[in-house]
């Protein structure tokens, strides 16, 4: 750090100005009179070089002369040419900062980012939405199963496409209970393959019901699942779909398409009794029951009966503080 | 079954089948506290020391006599009873550790592991590294970075990171030890039960886990 010349420059002024006043020792005045400004700054410093020690100076080994900028060198340096929508401002007002721990903290991590498998921006949470990227995966996988597409490839594509317009159908068979897909055309079987296995991406809306035709609710859900193969590809492509990833355990139990969709469907339990009052509307309407966000205080107790607005006013009477100690 | 996922994207990359009898113990919470408080006695370190009267510094002269001076009689003056004398039952170095059978701590071991299957927090995961493209100067951060994207960090209530390397020779492990501000890294040698139970969660290398289940069942023989 370079050193301060201030303090000692105006001490040695004051030396200086005074130097004939009876009060100074005579080593203090003599150093005032023979007083220059002191300084450790280098730029201050005096040159104490002779003129022939400057003349041997070189610049380079090998030269005669130090190096000195000729006036050709010089060039004017132009100016980065300022883009017409934008205008210098005069004022920092509205300009983002630089710099700042948060800004650090942006920068590294749109550097650093770490990739999910699921895109959890477009998780789904409703029910019916849940229900039907379960449906879908399963169209999916029975579509695959026919064409002979090994199922270990589902999940290379973005489950993010348009689901073709055409009449795509989960039937049930009412006696084996085997699930097939119908197609109302020959046109809708190429359709939902190339949807699949094409590169291009359409984002359709999170949440947009597309009716994939699941009749007979009750023989849906007793599908089973109980392939290792079909149940992984499955639950793959679910939460691609959906961004939900479900325990092992859960995952285990659920031996049927119902299963899974419970669970799927199922909403965490909640941590704190407060957001549990949200959910359970029974827990909320009791008569008895009173949910609140923060603890209920003295103050809460006493304004729910009636009795603060008199103890404020005593206290103010007598000049003490409502709100805790005064300072 | 489980899954087996691909860090740090947790893609499900094939299921996985253990036997009944290794992560799915019924759960045996005496079993889980035996082994708790067996391992908190091995790791005490036993050094607290006082002095006995007899090891205490000053000479065994007698500081007043036995009788005539109206006060309680007193020997030398590293009396426990008095100020400046020694320990009359003080702790002195030892140690504490204490045995569990062998059997009864392997069964604790999968007891612990299949309680955190049943409660949904055992992750298991193909590998744990740092990629080879984070310097050493980001790598925190590129794990906290990490972990917050996951959600296994503050406010999730932490990660135990079991690797099949030791803790020094894994650098993900190496680096969230350094921190531990949002988990605590053992390799598969060290981890213990109360390791196990803590935390808000589980994530082990299929290596880590195969190699815990497999040195943890004597009892299965």
């Amino acid at each position: 750090m370079r050193r301060l010349s201030r303090i000692r420059a105006p001490l040695q002024r004051l030396q200086a100005t005074h130097s004939h006043s009876d009060w100074q020792c005579p080593r203090c005045r003599l150093q005032a009179q023979s007083a220059s400004p002191f300084t450790t700054s280098i730029r201050h410093r005096r040159d104490t070089k002779s003129s022939e020690l400057k003349e041997k100076e070189v610049a380079f080994p090998g030269d005669e002369k130090p190096y000195e900028i000729e006036d050709s060198e010089i060039k004017d340096v132009a100016l980065p040419q300022v883009p017409e929508m934008l205008t210098p401002a005069t004022t920092w007002d509205g300009l983002a900062w630089v710099g700042t721990p948060q800004w650090i903290k942006e920068k590294r991590a749109a550097k650093y980012k770490i990739e999910r498998f699921a895109d959890l921006k477009r998780k789904v949470t409703s029910v019916q939405a849940i229900k039907d990227a379960t449906t879908k995966s399963f169209i999916e996988i029975l579509a695959f199963r026919e064409q002979n597409i090994p199922l270990s490839t589902i999940a290379e594509r973005s489950p993010h496409y348009q689901w073709p317009k055409e009449d795509i159908r989960l039937e049930i068979d009412g006696k084996t209970g085997r699930p097939s897909v119908k197609y109302d055309s020959a046109s809708a079987k190429d359709a939902l393959l190339q949807a699949i296995q094409s590169d291009s991406e359409t984002i359709t809306s999170v949440g947009e019901r597309v009716p994939v035709g699941t009749a007979n609710s009750a023989l849906f859900n007793r599908i089973s699942i109980l392939d290792p193969e079909l149940k992984f590809a499955l639950y793959k492509r679910t939460h691609q779909r959906t961004g939900i990833l479900l325990s092992d355990a859960a995952l285990s139990k659920a031996n049927t398409l119902g299963a899974l969709l419970e669970i799927l469907q199922s909403r965490p339990p909640a941590k704190k009794l407060a957001d549990e009052a949200r959910f359970n509307a029974a827990l909320g309407q009791l008569p008895n029951v009173e949910v609140s966000k923060k603890r209920v205080g003295i103050v809460k107790k006493e304004q729910k009966v009636g009795r603060w607005k008199i103890i404020e006013q005593e206290l103010l009477d007598r000049g003490l503080p409502v709100h805790g100690p005064a300072l | 079954l489980t899954t087996l996922y691909a860090f740090p994207s947790l893609e499900p990359l094939q299921f996985l089948r253990y036997p009944p009898t290794h992560l799915n113990v019924p759960l045996r919470k005496d079993i889980l506290h035996k082994a708790v408080i067996f391992e908190g006695d091995a790791t005490r370190q036993g050094t607290a020391s006082t002095k006995y009267r007899s090891e205490v510094h000053g000479s065994n002269r007698k500081i007043r006599p036995q009788k005539g001076t109206g006060r309680a009689r007193l020997g030398n003056k590293k009396s426990p009873m008095l100020r400046g004398g020694g320990v009359a039952f003080g702790p002195h170095p030892r140690d504490f550790s204490t045995g569990l059978n062998q059997k009864v701590y392997d069964l604790a071991v999968r007891t612990a592991l299949s309680y955190r299957y049943r409660k949904g927090e055992l992750l298991i995961v193909d590998g744990l590294d740092i990629p080879e493209n984070i310097t050493s100067t980001d790598e925190a951060f590129w794990l906290k970075a990490c972990f917050d994207t996951l959600r296994w960090g503050n406010g999730n209530g932490n990660s135990l990171v079991v690797s099949e390397a030791d803790e020094e020779e894994n650098r993900l492990v190496r680096v969230l030890n350094q921190n531990r501000n949002f988990g605590r890294g053992r390799g598969v040698g060290t981890v213990d039960v109360k390791n196990l139970l803590g935390m808000g969660r589980v994530v082990i290398e299929r290596g880590a886990l195969d190699a815990l289940l497999g040195n943890h069942q004597s009892d299965l023989r």
